[in-house]
């Protein structure tokens, strides 16, 4: 795979990287899910924009007012398509009583957490390429092997709805902890982390890193990015 | 929320109102950046290519896919925020109380949402 070659634009190489190994990582048998349904998971995402209900729903006052079902492109489970797609294309107005219901409807909270950081994954990958003018990545084959289905210890109830990983804290001079909150998020499922930040990693960080935009004209990004998508963290 | 400590960092004072609204925020290039952040949530390929024909043109290549670079990033990591639920950490939650009330972040805490969709 040759991410972005075709482009004459100046992609730095961390970057095609990351992203060209998160493509890769997609197949491979995850913590609780298995190649076949993380790669539906990355179609679904990319399918989700062009969902009937979901446009129907990201236009009602509440979502969760329209009822129906998800236009899919995959045989992945109508619980697990509700997931994505309302990630993808509505997460700002999910609630904590939405994700009960979809634990309560038999998604364990660490098949949740996986998914979650699938589609996050894919949504910084493709809309990176789509500002580039690339069509998305294509996927690689599925693979054989099964789940490693290992649940994490590490974790603790601290406020989120998920458990999130028990780290010790220490202040830096941003005013946030070593281990901020955004990175003890997915600790259920230490898999998604890695593969998550591991593209995260290469176009952001919180210390000097080399990029042509002054540290206010990145987080004016951020901070508007934040705000179209309703995120209060 | 950054913004505001970098501006603390940098000795330097922005209207983080505009962050949130039509007000200028101070930064440099901010209305192409903050087109760039929107274009990029959208997904539109049309309006991308537009931005990102006027971007090269402005900014330069080199500072137009670092732009987009963050816009994606944080495109992906507020899906993770949003998603899973979490609180501020904990001096952040302190230090930009009266902050996140006077720009109107507090419309997007847990609690708030709950109230407006169960």
């Amino acid at each position: 795979m040759n991410m972005y070659v075709s482009q004459d634009l100046p992609v730095r190489q961390r970057i095609r990287d990351a992203h060209e190994a998160a493509i890769d990582t997609f197949a491979d048998p995850g913590t609780w899910l298995d190649s076949h349904s993380r790669l539906a998971i990355l179609a679904e995402a990319r399918h989700a924009p062009s969902c009937r209900l979901c446009l129907e729903r990201k236009d009602a006052l509440s979502p969760y007012a329209v009822k129906g079902s998800h236009e899919t492109r995959t045989d992945l489970a109508n619980d697990l398509v509700e997931v994505v797609h309302r990630i993808t294309t509505d997460s700002g107005r999910l609630t904590r009583s939405w994700y009960q219901g979809i634990t309560d409807a038999g998604i364990s909270p660490e098949t949740y957490v996986e998914i979650v950081g699938l589609v996050a994954t894919s949504i910084i990958v493709d809309s990176f390429g789509a500002a580039l003018g690339c069509e998305p990545a294509e996927p690689p084959a599925a693979k054989s092997g099964e789940p490693g289905r290992e649940s994490n210890p590490a974790v603790i109830d601290a406020g989120a709805w998920v458990p999130m990983l028990d780290l010790v804290q220490e202040e830096t001079d941003l005013e946030i902890p070593t281990a901020p909150n955004i990175f003890r998020a997915m600790g259920l499922v230490p898999g998604a982390i890695s593969h998550f930040f591991s593209v995260m990693r290469s176009q952001y960080s919180l210390t000097e890193y080399e990029i042509t935009l002054g540290r206010s004209q990145i987080e004016l990004l951020a901070s508007r990015v934040s705000s179209l998508n309703q995120c209060f963290y | 929320m950054l913004l505001r400590r970098s501006g603390e960092i940098s000795e330097e004072s922005y209207n983080l109102s505009g962050v949130l609204g039509d007000d200028d925020v101070g930064v440099e290039d901010e209305g192409l950046l903050v087109a760039i952040a929107e274009a990029v949530f959208a997904g539109d390929p049309i309006d991308l290519a537009h931005i990102r024909a006027e971007a090269v043109r402005s900014i330069g290549a080199e500072k137009f896919v670092d732009a987009i670079g963050i816009a994606s990033g944080f495109n992906g990591i507020t899906k993770v925020a949003n998603a899973t639920g979490i609180p501020l950490d904990t001096r952040t939650e302190e230090v930009t109380a009266s902050l996140r009330q006077q720009i109107g972040i507090d419309d997007y805490s847990e609690s708030h949402k709950s109230r407006l969709y169960g």
